[in-house]
């Protein structure tokens, strides 16, 4: 293990973390002794009941949040502040309105003063990949939801991150679309192999891409459970219904309705346990 | 067979619909036009026949007939041309360090506390009070006549346009500045490359609202204590009792703050193609 080698480099260690707000009156605990390891190149979904803390993770990862308690280290280093080894990646694109997605996808690479000519190779790489060659000099306003996740996509990846967050990116898609960007990001991920956290609140969706889904409690929220997924790569849309795939989707949701049921968040509740049974919700069934 | 005559009915549903849209679009031009034409029949014959509307007198009126005819003598006289080089001067000055100075501060005050307290509770006060009621102490205020018309345009212009950067600068999604922050942006390139193209459309917008403004000043003070300039050409064809020249002032003073607000517009959209495509949301 050199200290430049990739083994050392791309790991998440996540350590005791606790992470608290103070707001005016009410002082809300987000996340409390959380243990967690990414492995080097190991693509990690994270699922959770919704507000348990999942993007509260991501933004201190990110640099974007100090934690109250417990330390966050990623490759050799603590994480104390945002840096060019981390690519983020938001639900909402938050593209910059005002620049093309030529220079949108540049920006990263100029605020770390990388030459022009190498900038112009590295982005026409990355709008390659990711599709969008012929939309260089466009606005984002005047792309689809779709195209401007893609530009948000290439715009943390042309930095080479080490370690890419992604929380709940193709969340806002629609279910075509989402599919095509979860088969890219598989496809970009599995050349470079990058070490990946990604949020996501869609069972389907964190099985269908990781390694490893980590299913997280309710708030404060704490490591529930991991489930390693054993399923061959290239992964396709077969596998949605191998007997494998199915019952890690079990697992994960009766973890999930454990967590929901704990808290009280009855619409959740009911939204999760009407997915497990694959029923129509009761209301409708009456009328 | 029968698909070839959907689609020629169509086309020729098409070729009809785009003639009546042209025809409609021609009509509403008309009646644009149409309507601004009565208005000047309806003026010339209000001031012709000494119409009488309430308690307003038309009689001492002076017809667009008689405007017309006073602006064409007007053109061939070297006068105008001191005059409104005088007001454009003026504003020019007036409205450039207004401008400076307002977006400065604004961009300052918008994203530092300590300008914000420091700066903008001096400002806040002096704010209600209009350019106008500057006129008497900005006369005490500078040596010549010359700069305190300056001065009243700048008063005139600085709070809009000030008002707007700030707003502008606070506008700015913060989601867009935790970016800037992952990617390492500097203070500099937070600066150049999100702050200011974010608060841009707004300060466009201040100083369009600004230029109106100063002109509003600028005329107000020529008027009261001018030598040349287009308010004092208005107010000296008054005391003159050149009636036409009254109405022609007007116009001029209409024409160049209409000219003016829209250069101003024209080079901010130049300047930010972007804002077309949907403004600053996405």
């Amino acid at each position: 293990m050199t200290a430049n080698g990739s083994v050392v480099g791309n790991k998440i260690q996540i350590r005791g973390l606790g992470i608290s707000f103070a707001a005016a009156a009410a002082h809300t605990e987000a996340i409390r002794g959380l243990d967690l390891a990414v492995d080097t190149g190991e693509f990690m979904s994270v699922l959770g009941p919704s507000g348990c803390g999942k993007s509260t993770l991501v933004s201190a990862l990110a640099g974007l949040l100090k934690p109250s308690a417990g330390e966050l280290i990623v490759g050799d280093a603590l994480v104390c502040a945002p840096g060019a080894d981390r690519g983020v990646v938001f639900q909402h694109p938050t593209l910059f309105p005002w620049k093309s997605v030529f220079a949108n996808i540049e920006f990263g690479l100029k605020n770390r003063g990388i030459p022009k000519a190498e900038r112009l190779v590295a982005v026409e790489r990355i709008l390659g990949q990711v599709g969008l060659q012929d939309f260089a000099r466009h606005f984002p306003a005047q792309l689809s939801g779709g195209m401007q996740q893609r530009v948000n996509l290439a715009r943390a990846l042309v930095n080479r991150p080490r370690v890419l967050l992604m929380d709940e990116p193709f969340a806002a898609l629609d279910a075509q679309t989402r599919f095509e960007m979860q088969e890219l990001l598989l496809d970009i991920w599995g050349r470079e192999k990058m070490t990946v956290l990604f949020v996501t609140h869609d069972v389907d969706e964190a099985i269908f891409l990781a390694d490893r889904v980590i299913v997280l409690s309710r708030r404060p929220a704490q490591v529930k459970t991991a489930l390693p997924v054993e399923l061959e790569r290239p992964r396709t849309t077969a596998i949605l219904t191998d007997a494998v795939f199915v019952d890690l989707k079990r697992q994960c949701l009766e973890q999930l309705r454990f967590e929901a049921t704990r808290s009280n968040r009855p619409v959740a509740m009911d939204e999760i346990s009407a997915t497990l049974v694959g029923a129509v919700p009761e209301r409708a069934s009456v009328s | 067979m029968q698909a070839e005559l959907i689609i020629e009915s169509t086309l020729t549903c098409v070729k009809v619909s785009a003639v009546h849209n042209l025809r409609r679009l021609w009509a509403r031009w008309v009646l644009r036009i149409l309507s601004i034409a009565i208005c000047l029949v309806l003026w010339e014959a209000a001031s012709r026949g000494r119409w009488q509307v309430l308690s307003a007198r038309f009689e001492n009126v002076p017809a667009p007939t008689e405007v017309w005819e006073a602006a064409q003598d007007m053109a061939h006289s070297p006068k105008v041309y001191s005059h409104l080089r005088a007001s454009l001067i003026r504003i020019f000055a007036g409205f450039t360090i207004a401008a400076v100075a307002a977006i400065a501060l604004g961009l300052l005050i918008g994203r530092f506390r300590l300008a914000e307290d420091g700066l903008l509770s001096p400002l806040e006060v002096l704010r209600p009070i209009p350019a106008v009621a500057w006129i008497p102490l900005a006369i005490l205020l500078w040596p010549t006549a010359e700069s305190s018309m300056i001065f009243i345009t700048f008063i005139g212009a600085f709070f809009p346009i000030l008002l707007n950067t700030l707003h502008g600068v606070e506008a700015i999604d913060s989601r867009l500045m935790q970016v800037s922050q992952v990617f390492g942006a500097s203070r500099l390139a937070l600066f150049r490359e999100v702050i200011l193209p974010g608060a841009f459309p707004s300060i466009v917008t201040g100083l369009s609202i600004g230029m109106g403004t100063a002109w509003f000043s600028l005329i107000t003070a020529e008027m009261v204590s001018g030598q040349f300039g287009i308010g004092y050409f208005t107010w000296e064809a008054y005391t003159l009792q050149n009636y036409p020249n009254i109405v022609l002032g007007m116009v001029i003073i209409g024409v160049l703050g209409m000219a003016s607000s829209g250069l101003l517009k024209f080079i901010g959209l130049r300047l930010m193609p972007w804002f077309k495509f949907g403004g600053n949301a996405v």
